[in-house]
């Protein structure tokens, strides 16, 4: 697999090429989000390129001591993405994956065509989405298409994600109308999903229970406490998989 | 130590739990303190020699939250003094109220209580309050947590009882519940329901099915056969009791507790404000406990919390004349009678929840003032409640008459 790597083009656009995301990868990518944050020229930037990817797990997560800045360095790429004056459209043509997905899901718009397939296979490689990503799904889908979508690494194509508004549709970051509340539907909802995994995985698989927690957990918070209770579950999951390997 | 006397019991009719239910247009705070007022009435109360009331209550939120104690308290026009404290232990939440409010007679630290509970589960349904239990992944996962109704089907599979014999429990509730009606057995306790505008809304517990047979419970669909394996709750129960190979469901509706609304006030004090203000004790309070069992089966409390009340109070179950067991589910007194070797015809002789209701909050003390009235009907001594309680608890609670 080929690393993944970003060009700037004179278009206003950045190609992603490749497949496979390290620390190059994501340095490639900082450098080039902070010269165009920084120079405040551009007003909308195209990502364009290959979508279907993924993090090489070991190469990012490789020292315990060095977690929180890594996670701290992959959230920042995509709030840096949401929080820019820049308008950031993702063009996809066919499968997204990994840590691609979840860029363009920080970008306020995701233009895509007829045979685009949305990837949301995490939790069955030990990962969650490490980018922040959970709280965005959530915003967007609403907790229990979130948590289905994510615990049974669901694929969403073209017509499904258009009528979920995940594509094709301008992202609007003050309206948060999904927001969960605790009522009999919430509890029902956990309820099941809960019973669901813990009889399928026997509580060993703890990607499925990070994401169960982080939705839950997150559940009545403001959108930054959301973000950092699911960095404390990411590292939590990290920390895991380091120690089985 | 000071003795704690039982004064008085009351409660109000069981009313269906929902929205065609005879009590869901009364809140329940109204319910709560119909039963402090006519307390207060019918002992001539001066309320100003309450020091507490204790109320459980399991869904404190909404119109039930915010300490309804305290505020049927202010609502039944008690003397400003009186204090009011909500308490929860899920389904034995009304006996330890009455536990409490003893509590604080024994202990010298009150002189008159009442204990109670109230539920108006039309209004607040169950699961309202949420709750860490089943919702948080980390610790249902912890505690293999399982809703009740799989935990009876789990309880029945365990110690064999079949379909047949959880039904034909609920025949006997129901016939016991109904003869005891028409025999007016309940009557010493019960409060006829009024509304604002002294319009009756019930007067008897509405539930009550006397037409119920083996052959009509045995057209009913068990009710947690579906949800059990599609969720995987059958597999959770059976990852916790591996020797069973699988879930016999054999719980419904028919052999269940009814969901109901309901409220319920014991009078609890010492000898010397019993004197002080001319209150005839009726019993007193031997003994009380509070028990954890394991959590994914349930609803084995009683028997455990029975043994321990025993031990406290160096008493077997020979002592004890009459029993009140909750009938969560059928399977819960079946169990219950197993493991203590009782006399069936010392339990529940007036039927029980399968045919009444179980109105959480507030069922334990309508057993205890049930219990009480039976024991003096039958001019028998000595009668022991006991409930199994939500997260696999128990508590077992001893009266004997005066």
């Amino acid at each position: 697999m080929t690393k993944v790597n970003f060009e700037l083009s004179d278009s206003n656009s950045v190609k992603i090429q490749g497949s496979s995301f390290d620390l190059n990868s994501l340095k490639t990518l900082n450098t080039i989000l902070q010269k165009i944050t920084k120079e405040n020229k551009i007003k909308k930037i195209n990502l364009i390129g290959n979508f279907n990817t993924e993090l090489e797990f070991n190469c990012i997560f490789d020292n315990s001591s060095m977690i929180d800045e890594s996670l701290s360095s992959l959230h920042s790429i995509t709030e840096t993405i949401e929080r820019s004056n820049i308008i950031f459209t993702s063009h996809v043509n066919g499968i997204m994956r990994g840590p691609a997905l979840e860029l363009a899901l920080s970008c306020n718009f995701i233009k895509a065509v007829s045979n685009t397939l949305l990837d949301f296979s995490f939790t069955n490689k030990d990962q969650i989405p490490f980018f922040g990503t959970v709280q965005r799904i959530i915003k967007i889908l609403g907790y229990k298409k979130a948590l289905q979508v994510l615990l049974s690494n669901d694929k969403l194509d073209l017509d499904e994600a258009t009528r979920l508004k995940v594509i094709n549709n301008e992202r609007d970051n003050n309206i948060d109308n999904k927001k969960p509340y605790w009522d009999q539907e919430f509890t029902n909802t956990f309820i099941y999903f809960n019973s669901k995994i813990h009889s399928i995985y026997k509580n060993k698989k703890p990607a499925y229970n990070a994401i169960l927690s982080i939705v839950f957990e997150s559940s009545i918070c403001e959108p930054n406490v959301g973000m950092s209770i699911e960095k404390r579950w990411a590292k939590w999951l990290i920390l895991n998989n380091l120690k089985k390997h | 130590m000071t003795e704690a006397y039982i004064y008085d019991a009351i409660r109000t009719p069981r009313g269906k739990g929902k929205s065609n239910g005879s009590l869901h247009q009364i809140t329940p705070i109204k319910l709560a303190s119909k039963t402090l007022k006519k307390l207060k009435e019918r002992n001539n109360l001066n309320t100003k020699f309450i020091d507490d009331v204790v109320l459980g209550c399991v869904h404190p939120v909404n119109e039930q939250g915010s300490d309804i104690a305290r505020i049927a308290v202010l609502d039944a026009d008690y003397n400003q003094s009186v204090p009011g404290t909500q308490i929860d232990r899920f389904c034995a939440s009304g006996l330890e109220a009455c536990n409490i409010a003893a509590a604080q007679i024994m202990s010298g630290q009150s002189d008159l209580t009442i204990g109670g509970g109230v539920e108006s589960m039309s209004r607040v349904p169950m699961g309202s309050a949420g709750g860490a239990w089943m919702t948080d992944p980390s610790i249902a996962f912890k505690t293999y947590f399982v809703p009740q109704g799989i935990s009876a089907d789990l309880l029945a599979t365990k110690y064999n009882y079949s379909r047949d014999d959880v039904d034909l429990f609920a025949v006997n509730s129901q016939k016991k519940a109904n003869e005891a009606w028409e025999k007016k057995y309940f009557k010493n306790s019960i409060i006829d329901i009024y509304d604002q505008n002294g319009d009756l809304m019930l007067n008897h517990d509405e539930l009550i099915r006397k037409e119920t047979t083996m052959q009509s419970l045995a057209s009913l669909e068990p009710s947690f056969a579906k949800i059990g394996k599609n969720s995987g709750l059958d597999e959770i129960a059976l990852m916790k009791y591996p020797k069973n190979n699988h879930i016999n469901h054999v719980h419904h509706a028919g052999n269940s507790s009814g969901i109901v609304d309901g409220a319920a006030a014991i009078l609890i004090g010492n000898k010397e404000i019993g004197k002080k203000l001319n209150l005839k004790p009726r019993a007193k309070i031997k003994a009380f406990s509070s028990i954890g069992t394991e959590p994914t089966i349930m609803l084995t409390g009683p028997e455990h919390a029975t043994e321990k009340v025993f031990k406290r109070a160096k008493m077997d179950s020979k002592d004890i004349d009459l029993f009140e067991v909750n009938e969560a589910f059928a399977a819960v007194v079946l169990r219950y009678l197993e493991a203590l070797n009782i006399n069936e015809n010392k339990v529940n002789v007036n039927g029980g929840s399968i045919a009444m209701g179980h109105p959480l909050g507030a069922t334990g003390s309508m057993l205890l003032g049930t219990l009480l009235d039976e024991l003096e009907r039958r001019d028998l001594n000595t009668g022991l409640v006991t409930l199994c309680v939500g997260a696999g608890m128990g508590t077992a609670t001893i009266i004997e008459r005066v």
